[in-house]
């Protein structure tokens, strides 16, 4: 963040308080501010599941980039550096997650099985490719749950 | 569903028909198509006509659409990054596709394209085309060693992490579409199972409209909950999408 | 599942249970052979992509135009108050400037005045001394003229009164030289001339 003439919290009225205090202008505040206008915009979240609450969405104290009339050049930045890079891809209510794992398990499992078939079918080892297949799909669902869960670098 | 003789016919819903009179059948147009083409028509008229005002201060359709795009346009930047511009026409039609199909079929007489897996499996399928061209686009062959055999794994566990990893990659497309089409199929086939209950309890005297109450206050908060998954699974497929995709730009 | 309602933990146990028991009465979507199956999908492919052209070239740019006008008159406005504010800015410094520029201005002055009134002031008191001065020399100038007056007048009245007395006592009327001469050195030893 590039602001310099800003508070230290984010807030347009904590800002325009700071600016205010500096230049000795102790005045009323005007209706500019207040977290009552803070609605998010076009680039709020959307309805999400409830319960679904993403990490890493700003919180409703965000600092619309229209609204602070300081460090107007630094808002872009300001915005993308609100973004901690998301982590644990999806996370949610424990059906949810339920619901994903299974997902992850029986399409590994049924990939793994397809695989395992068609390999026997053609190299002529019926029973043997298949078993081999079925325990590396129940890993790789292992492993694709891990993927989905582990936090993103 | 006839109220006389109702037995519980879940699954007639998704059978596929051809419409638009002879026209229709010579090309094998079905009513999944129709809704696909409605629920795109509704997108593009949505934003044609939310957007023909260009306010700077947007009304209630354009704000609606300004929101669309922008939803998707955060998930996009927040998701795959920088390069997520280029995908973000991608991604927008994808999550529309899904959502309407989604939404559309809760609605008396819809169908829900997204309840075939063909549909969901030719979609994942499509997503993960695109985003191992993506990869391959960008990074070359050093996806395929990047991606399958992952630096620092002892070359002795080759045979295991290989096949595991190319599992994992070709189970994407099926964990994708089996999630939406499973979520699909589960809530329509329950409306309907309810939705019978209640057509054979109203048929059985005084006592059973009483007790088709039940099933009706059921289904009705079902669809509540069935417009929340119908939204749900449409950003989870977008938003696995665009995972996926930075993956593949970035190679993990 | 424990938390949840009874309504929500209901729905995914019928939500297992029903398709599979309807899976025995075979599903439309799972019946490959019907052709309608593949053609939903070939149809559907090509709708995507009328879609995704249509979104992509004509509907989204729209939107793009849009928020990225706004966002520039945004900017713009942004700008103006910038602008607005430096001049303010400008303004405040400038007048205080002006100030202190007076404020020094009139310190100047007043010190210049004040150097004025007392170089005035010293001149004339210098002048005053002067004068007094000159009168207090021409006054000692009087005294010391005077005193010498006296003092050649007591010379003449004691060479008179010393010849007066001499002759008195002494019967003898003494040389006037003597006497001057013996006046004069009781004179000198007297310190006076």
């Amino acid at each position: 963040m590039t602001d310099q003439e800003g508070g230290q919290d984010g807030t347009f009225a904590a800002r325009l308080r700071a600016a205010r205090a500096r230049q000795g202008l102790a005045g009323p505040r005007r209706g500019l501010a207040g977290p009552g206008i803070d609605t998010p915009g076009g680039n709020g979240p959307a309805p999400d599941a409830p319960g679904q609450d993403e990490p890493g969405r700003p919180g409703p104290d965000q600092t619309d980039p229209g609204r602070s009339i300081p460090g107007r050049g630094s808002a872009v930045e300001e915005r993308a550096a609100k973004r901690p890079a998301s982590q644990g891809a999806l996370s949610g209510t424990p059906w949810g997650i339920g619901m994903r794992v299974g997902t992850e398990l029986v399409s590994a499992m049924v990939v793994a099985l397809a695989i395992g078939w068609a390999l026997d079918r053609w190299l002529g080892t019926k029973p043997v490719l298949l078993a081999v297949f079925v325990l590396l799909g129940g890993l790789a669902g292992v492993a694709n749950v891990w993927r989905a869960f582990a936090p993103r670098r | 569903m006839a109220g006389g003789e109702a037995k519980i016919d879940a699954l007639g819903q998704f059978k596929l028909a051809t419409v638009l009179g002879p026209l229709g059948g010579s090309v094998n147009f079905t009513q999944a198509n129709l809704f696909m083409v409605l629920g795109g028509l509704l997108v593009l008229a949505l934003i044609h006509y939310g957007m023909k005002p260009r306010a700077v201060v947007p009304g209630r359709l354009q704000a609606l659409a300004e929101m669309a795009y922008g939803f998707i346009d955060d998930m996009c930047h927040e998701q795959i990054g920088h390069e997520g511009r280029r995908f973000f026409p991608f991604v927008f039609t994808l999550f529309f596709f899904v959502l309407m199909g989604n939404l559309l079929g809760l609605l008396p007489y819809g169908f829900t394209y997204t309840s075939h897996i063909a549909v969901t499996f030719a979609l994942a399928v499509m997503v993960i085309v695109i985003v191992t061209g993506v990869a391959i686009f960008t990074h070359g062959t050093t996806f395929f060693t990047e991606y399958f055999f992952p630096k620092g794994t002892p070359v002795a566990l080759a045979p295991l992490v290989i096949p595991i990893e190319v599992i994992s990659y070709l189970s994407r497309p099926v964990s994708l579409s089996i999630r939406l089409f499973a979520n699909m199929v589960a809530g329509h086939v329950m409306f309907e199972v309810f939705a019978t209950f209640v057509v054979m309890m109203a048929g059985a005297g005084l006592l059973g409209t009483i007790g088709a109450i039940g099933p009706m206050a059921l289904n009705v908060a079902l669809m509540g909950f069935e417009l929340l998954v119908a939204f749900l699974q449409a950003y989870v497929f977008a938003i696995l999408t665009c995972i996926y995709l930075h993956d593949a730009v970035h190679l993990h | 599942m424990r938390r949840f309602p009874a309504l929500l933990a209901s729905i995914p146990v019928a939500g297992l249970l029903l398709p599979s028991a309807a899976l025995a009465q075979g599903m439309p979507q799972l019946a490959f052979g019907n052709p309608l199956t593949i053609a939903q999908v070939v149809w559907g492919g090509m709708i995507f992509l009328v879609l995704y052209l249509a979104l992509s070239r004509w509907a989204l740019p729209q939107v793009g135009a849009v928020l990225q006008a706004r966002a520039a008159s945004i900017a713009d406005d942004l700008d103006a108050a910038h602008a607005a504010k430096a001049a303010a800015d400008a303004a405040m410094a400038e007048m205080t400037e002006a100030t202190r520029l007076a404020r020094s201005e009139a310190q100047a002055a007043i010190s210049a005045a004040v150097d004025k009134a007392k170089a005035e002031a010293a001149a004339e008191a210098l002048a005053t001394s002067r004068r007094l001065e000159a009168r207090l020399a021409e006054a000692e100038a009087q005294i010391a003229q005077a005193r010498n007056a006296a003092m050649a007048a007591l010379r003449q009245v004691a060479t008179d009164t010393t010849l007066a007395m001499v002759t008195k006592l002494t019967g003898t009327r003494p040389g006037k030289k003597s006497i001057d001469g013996a006046v004069g050195v009781a004179l000198a030893a007297r310190g006076q001339t």
